[in-house]
């Protein structure tokens, strides 16, 4: 069934996608688990094109494309990955709001947007959980830490394996190991600390080893990283911030008690995240209301580990079977990778209407 | 059912003499009827079995599909040609030769690179820095995309190379490569260095048996006895 009604209620103009896009912004900023699941082909000119794996990039393109400032879409049709097995087109709907600078009310509206969409596609007892890097953000900033390290930690987020990786390592000590030798000339350089003197050693050897003046990393950039990079190959044993990072990533708590497990971080780690924590309640209150059939659950570990999400995530999935129907978010930065001059607000969700009904009969005969 | 069994050998090169070799040293002699430049041939005295002479990777793919039984190519080969290779080969046994390393190697100059968190460290900056994500050239497409994704690494490009994957990065094609080395010498030659924890697979030639082969009993009865053979060879020596 269509969730056209409810779409256009909430101001929501439908939009009508190609299903063939050229491949490159798909390839230049989707996930991993996305595109090596892309069914890419080539144009008549040798250009390569890809089914639609996903209907958000198609949106922002769109709304790129038209020049507008603000615009609320929705779509429905199908997707299509390739799976080990089982089909590989699936259908889906959703809705994406792009341009409007009100984000936490947008944020609240989509979320109660998204369960209402769900409960018309038949749902009728969800689980809705909730996420976001603010939060962490904010403890990481509050925390004693080299800089280095901040920016790897805030980059696993949502990345359950490698952030395991990483907080077994700040516990236990230890950094890269010995830094790797360099030649004399280069040798001497870094020891001075300069930059500069550095980068240009390092530009004199690039030339002489017939490298294409600078298509990718720079002397300079290289030099600044390396010099910035000491942290990593010094000892480094924080068992103290972990214990208060792995505290936090545990954290799951229900709206009304979510304030309350922050005062109890706060007492027990002496670090105040209320202010970040009323952020995500307020979006979550509207929703409270509409409570049955709703279990609604923040986790604070909870996040997508793709650079374009920057704030709040959420899935839905089916309380009996643990099913995904839904899932969204907050994505501030995808529009400025895929062209935009400026930072241009939005977030979206979309919900897994299930295989085709035709392949479904298709397999069962 | 067909009785005989078909076994693939690579058709040219250091692989197809030492395969010859092992074969020979076990028993199974290998004639070309027709002389060398024919693409079929048979074990001296054992009619159940055919041998086809094809491009190592021509054989992993064939292993995959099922039309041949017995191949033998590299590890690296049928990791990166057969989807789900694990279940489309029934077992695989190392053969002592045609050792290579699958490895992740970046330029040397990049002395702010020395592992794969480096690597990953990079990787995340790399949009906002130079309108575009860090690229990578290899021939090895899921092998690489398996690597990364073990690593958590989720921000790159995937170029494809076919040929003189390590010249890349110094003509501008790529930023980093994933790439076959035995010797190391190549990469140092283009002024690469292999991350301190970036080998990926450390292959060598296999005899692999397809799952898929239509196995008859005594094609069956017949891969075992080649297969206890070079066994036999293998752990008596070399």
């Amino acid at each position: 069934m269509s969730l056209r009604p409810l779409f256009e209620a909430a101001g929501g103009a439908p939009v009508d996608l190609p299903v063939l896009w050229a491949a490159d912004p798909f390839l230049e900023t989707a996930g991993e688990d996305i595109r090596r699941r892309m069914f890419v082909t080539e144009g008549p000119s040798g250009e390569r094109l890809a089914l639609r794996p996903d209907f958000t990039i198609p949106v922002c393109l769109t709304h790129l494309a038209s020049g507008a400032e603000t615009g609320r879409y929705f779509y429905e049709g199908l997707v299509f990955r390739r799976h080990d097995r089982g089909m590989a087109e699936r259908a889906e709907t959703g809705f994406e709001v792009i341009g409007e600078g009100e984000r936490s009310a947008v944020d609240a509206e989509l979320l109660a947007l998204a369960v209402e969409g769900v409960r018309r596609t038949g749902l009728a007892e969800m689980r809705l959980r909730v996420g976001d890097i603010g939060l962490f953000a904010a403890l990481l900033a509050a925390l004693d830490l080299p800089a280095a390290w901040r920016q790897r930690l805030r980059r696993a987020f949502g990345a359950e394996a490698k952030m395991h990786a990483l907080l077994s390592r700040l516990r236990d000590g230890g950094g890269n190991g010995a830094r790797p030798a360099l030649t004399p000339e280069l040798e001497q350089a870094a020891a001075t600390g300069e930059k500069e003197l550095l980068a240009a050693q390092l530009a004199e050897r690039f030339e002489a080893e017939g490298y294409q003046p600078f298509a990718g990393r720079d002397p300079q950039e290289i030099a600044a990283r390396f010099l910035e990079q000491r942290d990593f190959y010094e000892t480094t044993t924080r068992g103290g911030e972990v214990k208060v990072l792995e505290a936090f990533l545990s954290i799951e708590a229900a709206p009304q008690t979510l304030a309350e497990r922050l005062a109890e971080f706060r007492r027990d780690h002496g670090i105040d995240l209320s202010e970040a924590g009323e952020r995500v309640t307020r979006r979550l209150a509207k929703l409270e209301r509409r409570g049955k059939g709703l279990d609604i659950f923040f986790s604070a570990g909870f996040g997508r580990p793709l650079d374009y999400y920057t704030g709040l995530v959420f899935e839905i999935r089916d309380a009996a079977t643990g099913r995904a129907a839904a899932g969204g978010g907050r994505y501030d930065r995808l529009l400025e990778m895929l062209g935009a001059e400026r930072p241009i607000p939005a977030a979206g969700f979309t919900i897994d209407l299930g295989r085709p009904a035709a392949a479904r009969a298709g397999e069962a005969s | 059912m067909s009785e005989t069994i078909t076994i693939a050998i690579p058709s040219k090169g250091r692989l197809m003499e030492k395969t010859e070799e092992l074969l020979a040293a076990a028993g199974y002699e290998i004639s070309r009827q027709g002389g060398a430049r024919k693409y079929r041939g048979q074990v001296v005295g054992r009619p159940q079995i055919d041998v086809a002479f094809l491009s190592a990777s021509e054989i992993a793919r064939e292993l995959g599909q099922g039309r041949i039984h017995l191949g033998v190519t590299g590890l690296d080969l049928l990791q990166e040609t057969i989807p789900a290779w694990r279940e489309k080969i029934e077992s695989h046994a190392p053969l002592g030769f045609g050792h290579a390393d699958v490895v992740m190697a970046v330029p040397e100059l990049w002395i702010d690179v020395a592992a794969m968190e480096d690597l990953d460290d990079v990787a995340a900056g790399f949009l906002a820095r130079h309108g575009r994500r860090l690229r990578i050239a290899t021939k090895y497409w899921n092998i690489t995309q398996r690597f990364l994704e073990s690593h958590g690494m989720a921000l790159y490009r995937i170029v494809e190379s076919l040929g003189a994957t390590e010249g890349a990065p110094a003509a501008g094609l790529a930023d980093v490569i994933v790439d076959i080395t035995s010797t190391g010498s190549t990469l140092k030659a283009n002024h690469l260095k292999v991350l301190s924890d970036g080998v990926i697979l450390r292959s060598e030639a296999h005899l692999a048996a397809a799952a898929r082969a239509p196995w008859s009993e005594a094609g069956r009865k017949a891969a075992a006895d080649l297969q206890e053979a070079l066994g036999g060879v293998l752990a008596g020596g070399a």
